[in-house]
């Protein structure tokens, strides 16, 4: 616990939560933008089913970056400052102060996912949907967004502080984000085997084309993906504590 | 200037920075052939398909980021340990150190570039494309490294002065949308990353005009000056701070 | 102190968000010497420095070395200086070899300044390894070796011996003094500890809170430092009596006799008559002004080190 507040603590004037609003800005912008356009041209096909897809799958392309860049702003001031040795050498476990680092990603990335919910539904009742808001559904797009980052945060945090350069940890995030991109153009088993794709994967509702029209349909998450993603997790997380902590430095 | 580029140059020794200017384009390569390979029967144009599909993920994603990266980067390396410091008492120029940056930035790029040619002439082959290699291919690319010089100069000055390696890429991934934006609005030709997009045919193939050839170039070499002079104005003003 | 200064600055002053943290430096600095910067932490040293070398710019005032004015001959005077500031400079994915060269390139030297400063320095033998791998003091002996590598006039050194164990600061210390005599260099660094300065420098300034209290020759500091005797007896009051009638004038404070400007035989003198006397003579003290006396003696008034 006094690692975590630590950690915040360290965070302070990085302009981080700014930093992420700014992009969320950037990801719903786009995203309210192409969903007015398609709304525009089919108008039957409006709902909050309609936004949830297109969010998730633009979360696909954003969320791995933020990951990236808000790990590696995590992770880089231990480089920068040759920190990691001090924070070594005082009685904090190192495993603890991994563990406060990945909590510390996590809630910022939950508050990106927060937010956006929020603005998913601000913006759903200003085009005035005429359907409540599904609750169901909002919890579980909320939930499938933050199982998915804990794997990638996990990932991402293994890599930022395991190689010092900090390209190769945003050059992941790159790679991952457009592999979430365009995730559903990759055969199911590679979609299962690339974390990055379950943020689609996990969303309530996708898509089918049937005859050159575009159908929702309601998934329901599925237990087996969950339960993959949640693996994965727990793998990334333990195998970057254990190679992190036990690293020369 | 001679020699504040080869000392840049040296500077990218052991740094593994090669690896990443090698995986992109291959990266975006092998997706966007995956695609055209899949959908072979929905395009009908051979070699200028294949380029939609490729340097649609190239254009638009890979090569800005790796430009943004690669700017961080060279930055990166004077931030850390104090480095401004040794490099601000050396006895050259501060413009000569910015453009130094840039030369080198720009000088990776040019290699990417030419490397993604190469590529596309491969995977173009490996498809079985029976129809002659565009020559406009080569403009294409030439023009996508001149606004990528724009793109760098941007990206450089934010590097500079943000000391965080992640925060100028999330800087310059928003850029790309705006960049988009501004295209689909036909206002391409006033921002860097929107320039890119019209140079590289990522979006269209059709040939630019004299005019329009003309203005690209002319676009960029004001990015560049402007983006260049208010970087080393800004580094030549301010005091050198270093933790 | 008759030659030109070969360093001067005019009035330089420096503030932050209009806090001063170098009040109207007028420093000189001339050609062969050994300029010893002196101040606690905090007192401007850096900050001063870097306004030498143009990494901070004066908010007031000027600088000019080798009689020209610094803002506009900034690439002729910085390829005659060589500077090491704050803590070493390095890129830690180099080795010290490619650091040096990386210097070369920037001031076109020839090749053999390189093996030259390497040597000075003693770190030939690790010149392979990556700098990440090197210690605190190895990397301040590459901060040196870098900031020696064109040969300069002026070298500016600040806090040279950070870092290095008593060996090496001794032998940087031996290294520093050599330069002007096997170089012809002129040197100015900084420190916080009285002691270095005083064996190394020639020439000395003083400044706390940004200002400059004292500047000029080390023996002027040194005569203010001289040490003094203290002698505790059994009855300091009636040993005073005692001592005055052999015309010594002892000073009685803080439960000592203390005396100023006493030889090694005036000591012995003082000893055998209290012996004599019959006083027992508890402890003869050596007191070496420490930096805090000199401030207070230049300032009039406490200052917190």
């Amino acid at each position: 616990m006094k690692a975590l507040a630590l950690e915040f603590f360290k965070l302070r004037r990085k302009w981080i939560l700014v930093m992420t609003t700014l992009f969320l800005g950037a990801e719903m912008f786009w995203a309210f933008m192409s969903i007015s356009k398609s709304m525009a041209r089919n108008p039957d096909s409006t709902g909050w089913e309609a936004i949830i897809v297109t969010i998730a799958s633009m979360n696909g392309l954003f969320l791995p970056i933020i990951s990236a860049i808000v790990v590696s702003r995590i992770c880089d001031m231990e480089h920068k400052g040759n920190t990691w040795k001090l924070l070594i050498s005082t009685d904090v476990k190192r495993n603890h102060i991994y563990m406060a680092k990945y909590v510390c990603a996590t809630t910022v990335l939950l508050y990106y996912i927060v937010l956006q919910t929020i603005a998913i539904a601000v913006y759903g009742i200003v085009v005035g949907i005429a359907s409540p808001l599904p609750p169901s559904l909002m919890i579980q797009f909320i939930g499938g967004g933050i199982v998915t980052n804990f794997a990638i945060v996990a990932l991402q945090q293994w890599v930022s502080l395991s190689i010092k350069n900090q390209a190769f940890a945003l050059s992941l995030g790159m790679v991952g984000g457009f592999m979430g991109m365009t995730s559903d153009l990759f055969p199911v088993i590679l979609r299962r085997i690339f974390i990055w794709s379950y943020y689609s994967g996990l969303s309530p509702v996708s898509y089918h084309f049937t005859n050159h029209s575009m159908e929702y349909v309601i998934q329901p998450m599925g237990a087996g993906a969950l339960a993959i993603v949640l693996f994965m997790s727990i793998i990334f997380y333990f195998a970057g504590s254990f190679h992190v902590t036990r690293q020369e430095v | 200037m001679k020699k504040s580029i080869s000392a840049e140059w040296l500077k990218l020794r052991h740094s593994r920075i090669g690896l990443i200017l090698i995986v992109m384009p291959i990266l975006s390569l092998l997706i966007g052939s995956a695609n055209y390979y899949f959908n072979q029967g929905a395009l009908q144009h051979g070699w200028y398909s294949l380029w939609v599909q490729i340097s649609l993920f190239y254009g638009e994603f890979f090569l800005p980021l790796l430009i943004a990266i690669c700017c961080a980067y060279v930055c990166r390396l004077e931030h850390l340990n104090r480095n401004w410091n040794v490099v601000m008492t050396a006895p050259v120029s501060v413009a000569s150190l910015f453009l130094a940056k840039l030369a080198v930035v720009s000088v990776l790029i040019f290699i990417v570039q030419v490397f993604f040619i190469i590529l596309y002439f491969v995977a173009g082959q490996l498809l079985g494309l029976s129809s002659t290699f565009p020559i406009e291919a080569f403009g294409w690319s030439l023009r996508g490294w001149i606004a990528s010089i724009s793109i760098a100069a941007m990206q450089l000055g934010l590097s500079i002065r943000i000391r965080s390696f992640a925060a100028p890429i999330g800087i310059s991934l928003s850029a790309v949308f705006l960049g988009l934006g501004m295209y689909v609005t036909n206002m391409g030709m006033f921002f860097p990353y929107s320039l890119l997009t019209i140079g590289i045919g990522a979006l269209s193939q059709e040939s630019l005009t004299g005019v329009e050839n003309s203005l690209f170039l002319i676009m960029n070499l004001i990015f560049i000056s402007a983006f260049s002079s208010f970087a080393i104005y800004r580094l030549q003003k301010n005091d050198v701070i270093q933790t | 102190m008759n030659t030109p200064a070969i360093l001067a600055t005019n009035h330089l002053s420096k503030y932050y968000n209009n806090v001063c943290r170098v009040n109207k430096v007028n420093m000189a600095v001339h050609e062969g010497e050994i300029y010893g910067f002196l101040g606690p932490n905090g007192a401007g040293k850096t900050t001063t420095l870097k306004m030498l070398l143009g990494l901070t710019k004066p908010t007031e005032g000027s600088v000019s070395i080798f009689g020209k004015e610094c803002s506009k001959n900034r690439q002729f005077i910085l390829s005659h200086i060589g500077s090491l500031i704050e803590s070493p400079s390095y890129y830690g994915h180099l080795t010290g070899l490619e650091n040096m060269r990386v210097m070369q390139k920037l001031r076109e030297i020839p090749d053999k300044n390189i093996q030259e400063a390497l040597h000075i320095v003693r770190l030939e033998k690790q010149k392979h390894k990556k700098v990440e791998q090197y210690s605190l003091g190895m990397k301040q002996r590459l901060g040196i070796a870098m900031a020696l590598i064109s040969f300069p006039r002026l070298l500016i050194l600040d806090e040279p011996t950070n870092g290095l164990d008593p060996a090496g600061i001794g032998e940087i210390r031996e290294l520093i003094k050599s330069l002007p005599k096997r170089y012809g260099m002129t040197i100015l660094l900084s420190s916080h500890l009285l002691t270095e300065i005083e064996q190394i420098a020639t020439s000395v300034g003083i400044i706390s809170d940004g200002n400059l209290l004292f500047q000029g020759d080390m023996e002027i500091l040194q005569a203010r430092n001289k040490a003094s005797i203290c002698i505790k007896t059994q009855d300091d009051a009636s040993a005073e009596r005692v001592l005055l009638t052999y015309g010594y004038m002892p000073v009685h404070q803080h439960g000592h006799l203390h005396f100023e400007n006493m030889s090694d035989l005036q000591v012995a003198q003082v000893n055998k008559i209290l012996v004599e006397a019959g006083f027992n003579v508890i402890r003869i003290e050596e007191h070496k002004k420490s930096l805090e006396d000199i401030f207070l003696e230049l300032t009039g008034k406490e200052r917190s080190l």
